[in-house]
């Protein structure tokens, strides 16, 4: 397999933060995801996960290293050129939704193209937003809708553009059981009924359960991961890190 | 709460230093007058020279007052707006109504007692400085004695005391009866109605105007100085009417300017200014002030001075000495109203760091961050040199006719445009420079904040 068919590649990704006291969030990490796979990152807090989202994203600059995504080095020197480089390439989930209060759904949904000055396929967006269950919520704001809704919006948002790369940092974190399977479930249609490729972090075993490949991050690396991962599997997986930690 | 009163002034620094030094330039200027009524009072002043000082005090500063207590009004307003979020999460905490009530009192106090310190011997500099002009223009005789003491204080505070208490208890009560999960969930919109105590005192100010206007069409003719004075009070009861109404006013601009700004980067800005119109409301409302205010009292002054030209009078001691305190008069309160304008805007836009951090997340590049705020702002300023200079002719237009005869003064446009490129230069560095530190923080950083 080549650099080319990969969705992204990180090679020897390094990325340390604090002045005097440095503290390694990334070590030298080396991973490649094909087209259409759907990965989680796991890992206790502080292991990096969500440094290794947002510097594989540009949203954070990484110390040394290189990045490809769809083939195409990223080039965070400064903001407004990892933001162009960004634009169609990526679409993000957040854990808090980060929609824009003053736009109503279709807006927000239509925004990133807007800003990108990209045109955008109205039918495809209007279809998106039927799919997820909110085709009647056009016209409403964010602070109208529940948790769960707003984060759909906001999976629809990322996706509209078709990206080469979905990331979602916790996407289920602000959300209820019932909400979080919906959600999921979302991402993993985007998967196999769009072609996406979608990487997610999270803490919760069975949100990890929906993706088909788990990866295991502790203090900056990769130190395992799982193919066709199950609840089961990953919280016994997760909890030998937490013992395997308090005996080291 | 006093624990926590003081660990919030700290914490938000940069929005209590802006209220701190609107309460400051305020008593000053309020003192400084008051003071004058002070000296009026004083043992072997002539009756002449008592009215004099009198009038000075009363016509000049009441004006000031006016406008001082909207601005200190607005700007503690907005502080405890911007706050909205972090007093949630207090009452969340468990404070009671009554605790946030006491807690924006107290803070408000303890500003007011702060200003009050370096602004009781700067308002003792601004009461002999024009003590000091009324003598040279022989409007005062010489021997007067300067006098600032409990008096001038209690005048001169009261005002800002009243203002900022009353502000702080509107601002206070709203904070604390706001639902608690309400007031946390961020996205939460503006009212976009506006309401009917809001409608009736604009109609109150806007007629108040009106009547002034006509006064000084119809009966003042030849009333000397008292026809400016009461033109001068259209000038400020209209200006005061329009920003009252500011919120609807952005709208309308918004509807005009509307199409021009989403061919050209201003879709976003459109969208803000529409359903946050009360933020964009808070710069406008002192610039018309401003913006009236300056070309008002200019305006006139120049058409009083042509006035006394033309009738090949040569300018007495006593029209020069009205000129420069008119102009010393003016300068203070645009200063005044200037403040204001840079500190709301300045809030205003640090406010707004978690919105352009979830903006950059999306896409936006600083660069289009930047423009689409220069929008806004230039909508404000439209909006703002538009009802100014409505304003601005209600008082000028009669004032004009009582004294040429012409509606229209023949003054040219230099003071107007002077006015405008002041007032836009100040607008614009406030907003573009809060921008530039606002956007100096991470995107990420900004929106975990």
């Amino acid at each position: 397999m080549t650099a080319m068919e990969d969705a992204l590649r990180l090679e020897s990704v390094s990325k340390t933060y604090g002045d005097r006291v440095r503290v390694a969030a990334l070590e030298n990490v080396s991973l490649s995801l094909p087209y259409g796979s759907f990965t989680a990152v796991m890992g206790p807090s502080g292991s990096g996960k969500s440094t290794l989202l947002n510097t594989a994203s540009g949203l954070e600059r990484a110390d040394t290293g290189r990045i490809l995504v769809g083939g195409q080095e990223l080039d965070a020197s400064d903001e407004t050129a990892a933001t162009r480089f960004r634009r169609g390439r990526i679409g993000f989930v957040f854990q808090s939704f980060n929609l824009l209060p003053t736009l109503t759904v279709w807006q927000n949904v239509l925004l990133p193209a807007r800003i990108a000055g990209t045109s955008v396929d109205k039918r495809h967006a209007r279809r998106l937003l039927d799919r997820v269950g909110l085709g009647d919520r056009l016209e409403q704001r964010p602070a109208e809708l529940s948790g769960g809704q707003q984060q759909r919006v906001a999976i629809a948002r990322a996706i509209v553009t078709r990206p080469a790369l979905l990331f979602a940092d916790e996407p289920t974190g602000a959300l209820d059981s019932a909400r979080a399977a919906e959600v999921l479930m979302l991402l993993g249609e985007s998967v196999r009924e769009y072609g996406q490729t979608v990487v997610m972090v999270t803490h919760d075993p069975v949100a990890a359960a929906y993706a088909d490949r788990v990866l295991f991050l502790a203090d900056g690396r990769i130190v395992d991961e799982m193919r066709a991962p199950e609840t089961a599997g990953v919280a016994a997986r997760m909890a030998a890190f937490r013992t395997g930690k308090v005996a080291a | 709460m006093w624990t926590v009163t003081f660990s919030t002034l700290r914490r938000n620094r940069g929005v209590f230093l802006a209220s701190f030094l609107n309460l400051f330039l305020g008593g000053a200027i309020l003192t400084g007058f008051a003071s004058l009524y002070e000296t009026s009072g004083g043992p072997g002043v002539s009756a002449a020279d008592r009215d004099t000082l009198q009038t000075m005090a009363f016509v000049i500063g009441g004006w000031g007052a006016l406008i001082i207590a909207f601005g200190t009004a607005a700007t503690l307003t907005l502080a405890v707006r911007q706050r909205e979020r972090q007093l949630a999460l207090l009452k969340a905490a468990g404070a009671l109504p009554g605790q946030i009530r006491r807690m924006v009192l107290a803070e408000t106090v303890t500003l007011l007692a702060a200003s009050a310190i370096p602004a009781t011997p700067a308002g003792m500099a601004v009461g002999r400085a024009v003590l000091a002009a009324l003598k040279s223009s022989h409007q005062v005789s010489g021997g007067v004695g300067f006098r600032f003491g409990g008096t001038a204080l209690a005048i001169g505070f009261g005002d800002i005391v009243l203002a900022a208490v009353v502000a702080a208890y509107v601002a206070g009560r709203r904070a604390a009866n706001q639902g608690t999960a309400a007031a946390l969930v961020s996205s939460a919109l503006d009212e976009t109605r506006i309401s009917r105590k809001r409608l009736i005192w604009a109609g109150v100010l806007l007629a108040g105007g009106v009547n002034a206007a006509v006064m000084v069409a119809t009966m003042m003719k030849d009333e000397g100085y008292d026809t400016m004075s009461v033109a001068g009070q259209a000038c400020i009861l209209t200006a005061l009417g329009l920003a009252v109404l500011a919120p609807l006013l952005i709208r309308a601009t918004v509807a005009v300017l509307g199409p021009l700004m989403r061919g050209t980067g201003g879709y976003l800005a459109e969208a803000e200014l529409r359903q946050h119109s009360r933020q964009a409301a808070g710069v406008l409302m002192p610039v018309i002030l401003f913006v009236a205010l300056a070309n008002g009292a200019l305006y006139q002054q120049l058409i009083q001075d042509d006035a006394t030209h033309a009738a090949h009078l040569t300018p007495t001691a006593d029209d020069k000495g009205v000129q420069t305190l008119s102009f010393l008069v003016v300068g203070m309160i645009a200063l005044f109203a200037a403040v204001v304008v840079a500190n709301v805007a300045v809030a205003g836009t640090l406010h707004r760091r978690r919105e352009f951090g979830q903006r950059r997340l999306l896409g936006d590049t600083p660069a289009q961050v930047r423009r689409s705020l220069s929008w806004e702002t230039g909508v404000v300023l439209v909006a703002g040199l538009v009802f100014g200079t409505v304003a601005a002719l209600a008082g000028v237009l009669p004032f004009s006719y009582a004294k040429t005869g012409a509606w229209l003064p023949d003054q040219g446009l230099w003071v107007f445009l002077g006015v405008a490129a002041t007032v836009s230069a100040v607008t614009v560095a406030a907003c573009l420079g809060a921008a530039r530190s606002a956007l100096r923080t991470p995107a990420l950083a900004a929106v975990a904040a």
